[in-house]
Formats: C-alpha cells, structure tokens, sequence
C-alpha cells in the first residue's frame, strides 16, 4: 500500500548519541528517512525546506539552546510537529520547560534502546493514524462535493429536455387545431344537410365522429393549455363577472349528467351577486374541470358547489359525496398526467390535466387552491378568486383581447354588433354564447357594441357564424361588421380603423336609400 | 501514468464502457480488463496481475470494501483505486482501513479517477 515516507531529524551535538540514535532508527522495520544535524541552526535551515515528521532533539545544543528551538518550530507554523526531548534533564523542570514549549515525549539519556524504538514507534503510528484521518476527511468531503456537482449537471440536462419537450408537445398541439377543426366543420355542414339530405344512419356515423373529435380538440386544448401555462404564456383577460350566475350556468350545463347517475347537483344560489375579477373563460374551465371530475368518482350522494364572498378575496368550493382520494396521494393531486385513484376501464377517459390546468389558471389569477379528502367519505376542492371593486375598474379592453389575438394566431376574424337597437340583450348574448363552439373564440360586450374574436377563421366563414347568432327574429336591426387579419389590415389600430370605416359608410349608405 | 493493464471491477455496464473508454483515451496503449463483481474481481486480480485494480464500492455480493481488502491482503505492491458513485455511500476513511492507495468518485468525465491514477504514481 503506497503510503507517504516520512522523515526523522535527529538534532543532537555529541557525535556518539547521535550515530547511536541513528543506529538504531536504521534497525526499526518502518520505511523512513532520517536525517541528522549537530547544530540547531543546520536543522533549522533543513527545516525551512522541508520539514520532518519527527524530530527527536537534545536540549542542550552549543549554538542555540532546545528550548529556543522549540519556540522557532512554533513560529514557523509547525505546531503538530511532534518533538521528543532525548536529554540528561540536567535542571528539575526542564522537563516541564520543554513539554509547555511543545515537546510531548521524552527519553533520558544515557540512551536505552528499547526507550527509543517504543516511543518513536509509538509516534509514527499516530502520525500515520493523524494523517490518515485527514486524508480521508479530505477526500470524502471533495468526492461528495464533486458528486453534487454533476448531479446538479445532470438535473439541468433533464430540466433542459423537459423543457424541450413541452416546446414539442405545445407546437405540435398548434399545429394539429386548425386541420382539426376544418375537419369537424366539413363534416358538421355534411352533417346538417348543408349539402344534401343524409340518410338517419349516416348521421348516427357522422355524430359518432363529431364526439370524437369534440374529445380529440379537448385533449389538444388541454395540452397546449398546460404547455401554455408551464412556459407563463397562458393569457387571461380579468373582466367584472357574476361567480353565483356563472355557477348557476354551469350546474345546469351539469344536470343532464348529474341525473343521469343519480346525483345531486347543488349550485349556489342566494340571489345576490357576487363580482369577481376573472377571465370568464377560464373560470368556466376550473368550474368544469372539477364539476367533471366530481361526477365521474362520485357514484351515489351530492355535488355542492358554493361560492362565499370574504372580506378580501371569493372563496368557492366544489364538494362531492365520491370515494375521495387516499393521503399518500393528495399532495402528487395537482401534478400533470397524474391519474390518481383512477381505474382504468369504460367511459369517459381523462387526460390526467384537468386539476394541472384548473391549478394554473387559479394560479395565474393570483388565487390559490387547495384540497381536503377522506378516503370513502368525499373530496372537497376549495379556491379563492379576487373580487371585482368597482375603483380597480381593469375590465379587458377590446383592443388589449384584438393585440394579444394578433400575436397569438397567424388568422382570426372579427365581428362588430351594433347592439344600441337591439330589444333584448339578454337574449342576444345567450345566443352568441350557444353559437360560438371553440374555446379560443372570445366575446367583449362593451355599451354599444359586442365584438366577436375568432380565430383562425376565414373571413367568409363569419357570415355562417354571424347568421347563427342573429337567429330569425330582428335580423335586419343590427348593423354589424366584419374585419379579418392579415387581410384587411397587420395592425390592431388599423383592424379597429376599418371596423369603424365600415360602420359609418353602410349608416351613410343607409341614409342615402333612406333619402331616395 | 503509463499503465499496461487496469483491471476495473463495477457491476454497471455501463459505467465500464465509461470508464473503459476515459482511460483509453488517457493513454491508448493500457489494456483495460473488467470484472462485474467481488469474487470475479479477485480471481482475475490474480491471474492477470494489473498494475491498478479500480473497485466500486457497491458490488454484489461481497462489496468494494471487503474485495480491497483481500486483494491487498495477497498483494501488497498493486495499486488499488476504490471509487464511489454515490453521494450517500462517500467513505475513503473505510476505503483506506481496507488498504486502498486512492479514493475518488465517478463522474461522467472520469475526473477524478483520472486524478486518482496521477496521484497513485506520484512519490
């Protein structure tokens, strides 16, 4: 075993002990070097170029005295040098002198050779324990330094294909949208004898389909929803938004569903608004992502969905009756593709990113989540949302959902509804809500108008949308116009100069065959 | 550090091939020899007398340690480098006890065994 060889100085001025002494260390079985000085000041200059390991010193020396000596060791840093004193010990405490001066053996002269190799082999054992222990510590404090070290390298390589892989999977979910939904649009006209009549058997197919892709364009949103969020890109628009009349959509959107399983569904109902600051759109979607998710572990009892104004923020809770969720599982709950308590098997399939999503975007709207369960007892998911004060007044512009829509889509269209004419609003706006199917089509109702943003949608398309929403009754009392980008305008302010254009010229046309 | 023969003895493939391939090309010309645990370690330590035994600490069977340990006890002249690639399993004081003359870590670039190696043929 390769070890370090160490060096004795033997510092001794009567020539007879000191090849005695010599003698003797070259008879021990230890692998040393020995070297030996008559002065003390040969040895000190030795001593400045390398320094021993052991020295074995006489007090009593011509040029310097031993104890000047060991004082010397001390200042030049040497302070575990071991030093053993082989002297006559002429005064009573030199003894004591030498050992407060650092020496920490002795061995009286005349010399005995057993004295000698005891002690001096004594001393090598624990300087080879000493250094021993060092070495160790030294080298298991840089081995886990530098194990960390490349677990920090490895941990940044995997955040980096992480990240590489949700770039992925959000451009690829882009990408499959717009053919899906030219797809579902053809065989939807197909579908409704847009092009001729459809056998009852083909629309039983055709239907088939269309649910199908309803849930493939679910999955899509969903994926590039959650890629969104975890690269911060996820957009809301905070407007003032009535939480109970929301709710009370939502719960009849549900029942249907609830009733069909046997199932309570409870909204809150207390009459009274409740206003929120939240981009309506996305707070449909938590509703529903943990409204769906109740339904489909619950199989006998109650849906409760509250919503309790506090004094600074709106606390709402979805509370179910369903088989809840085991401890262990709770805290991986809001993880992406975590399917916790799931079983596998017929109906509706998830994605495992409802309560990812539904996290994110409550997140995002500065409020938080959290949840409480029993196992066989039920679930409860409670989330805060801000509340609408009438002073902070951030109601989403128009114009900020048109900029943030001209850098998200590569097309979109736009549809301006004069509403000052129209006898009921109410209604209007309902259908507007029941004829626009994607998730990316937004709706700002402003005093006067109420502008309709599409995306990827074709300008000629509008028409057909547009013709949905005014329904049969008052078509004509609209005056309504559409823009499109890129091709009638690449900016939101030249977008908005022509949807104004627009209006007034057909007014001025208006006016004029009224004239005639 | 010119070695003709290391023999290495890790129960990971592919931290061999890793390890194989930075000491071959830390010197073309050493013929690399590998051993998946203790007792297999020890026999060939035998038969083909390395220069260098490079050991793992988490074998299966009988550990890094303990394969140190015997071969030391029938070799005092080969040079023997126990490495650890675990964070919690660190110990050179143990490594030592058992008669190593180097202890190192494994990293994927080899650093420190390549250190090791150096310092092992240093005076």
């Amino acid at each position: 075993m390769k070890q370090t060889k160490y060096t004795i100085f033997i510092i001794e001025n009567n020539v007879s002990d000191r090849q005695f002494l010599k003698k003797i260390l070259v008879e021990m079985e230890y692998d040393f070097a020995i070297k030996d000085f008559a002065t003390g000041k040969e040895a000190m200059s030795e001593m400045n170029i390398r320094p021993p390991d052991l020295v074995l010193l006489n007090l009593y020396l011509p040029d310097q005295d031993g104890f000047f000596l060991l004082e010397s060791f001390h200042q030049k840093g040497l302070v575990d040098l071991p030093v053993l004193l082989v002297s006559s010990f002429d005064k009573e405490d030199d003894k004591k002198k030498g050992f407060d001066r650092g020496a920490i053996d002795f061995i009286n002269k005349p010399i005995v050779l057993e004295d000698v190799k005891a002690r001096v082999a004594c001393q090598l054992r624990f300087k080879r324990m000493m250094d021993d222990q060092k070495w160790a510590n030294q080298k298991t404090n840089e081995g886990i330094k530098m194990l960390y070290k490349e677990l920090e390298n490895q941990n940044k390589k995997l955040l980096q294909l992480d990240h590489l892989k949700d770039d992925f999977v959000g451009s690829v979910s882009h990408e499959l949208r717009t053919p899906l939904a030219i797809m579902r649009e053809s065989i939807s006209q197909i579908r409704d004898e847009l092009f001729g009549e459809v056998p009852d058997q083909q629309k039983r197919y055709l239907d088939k389909a269309l649910i199908n892709m309803d849930r493939l364009r679910n999955i899509i949103d969903n994926l590039l929803d959650i890629s969104k969020i975890e690269k911060g890109k996820l957009e809301i628009y905070k407007e003032k938004v009535d939480l109970n009349k929301l709710v009370e959509e939502i719960v009849s959107d549900f029942a249907v569903k609830a009733k069909a399983k046997g199932l309570i569904l409870e909204g809150a109902v207390h009459g009274t608004a409740v206003y929120a600051l939240v981009d309506p759109e996305k707070t449909i979607q938590v509703f529903n992502n943990l409204i769906g998710n109740a339904l489909k572990f619950t199989e006998k009892g109650s849906i409760e969905i509250t919503v309790q104004e506090e004094e600074d923020f709106i606390q709402c809770k979805v509370k179910d009756t369903g088989k809840g969720i085991a401890q262990k599982d709770l805290h991986k709950l809001f993880d992406k593709f975590q399917q916790v308590g799931r079983k596998h098997g017929p109906g509706e399939k998830g994605t495992g990113l409802g309560l990812a999503i539904a996290k994110g975007i409550i997140e995002l709207h500065g409020g938080n989540i959290h949840v409480e369960s029993t196992e066989g007892e039920g679930t409860a998911f409670f989330f805060s949302f801000q509340k609408y004060i009438e002073e902070s007044g951030s109601c989403m512009s128009f114009r900020s959902a048109l900029i943030s829509a001209i850098k998200q889509f590569n097309q979109l269209s736009v549809i301006k509804v004069d509403i000052r004419n129209l006898k009921d609003v109410d209604a209007f706006k309902g259908r507007i809500t029941k004829s626009l199917f994607r998730k990316s089509d937004r709706v700002i109702i402003e005093e006067q108008h109420v502008f309709i943003l599409l995306p990827d949608t074709e300008k000629e398309m509008c028409s057909v949308v547009l013709s949905r929403i005014k329904g049969s009754h008052d078509a004509d009392s609209l005056g309504e116009c559409i823009v499109s980008f890129p091709i009638d305008g690449l900016t939101c302010d030249e977008l908005i100069n022509g949807l104004e254009r627009t209006i007034e010229g057909e007014n001025h046309e208006k006016n004029i065959s009224g004239r005639r | 550090m010119a070695f003709k023969k290391i023999l290495v003895i890790d129960d990971n493939d592919d931290d061999l091939l890793m390890i194989t391939e930075c000491l071959v090309e830390a010197d073309p010309s050493t013929e690399v020899i590998t051993a998946l645990d203790g007792e297999e370690g020890i026999r060939i330590s035998i038969q083909e007398r390395p220069e260098v035994v490079i050991i793992d600490t988490t074998l299966p069977g009988i550990d890094g340690f303990e394969t140190c340990r015997r071969i030391r006890s029938g070799d005092a002249e080969v040079m023997i480098i126990v490495m650890t690639g675990q964070v919690n399993a660190v110990n050179a004081g143990k490594a030592r006890e058992a008669g190593t003359d180097e202890y190192c870590v494994k990293t994927s670039d080899c650093e420190d065994l390549l250190n090791a190696l150096r310092d092992v043929t240093s005076p």
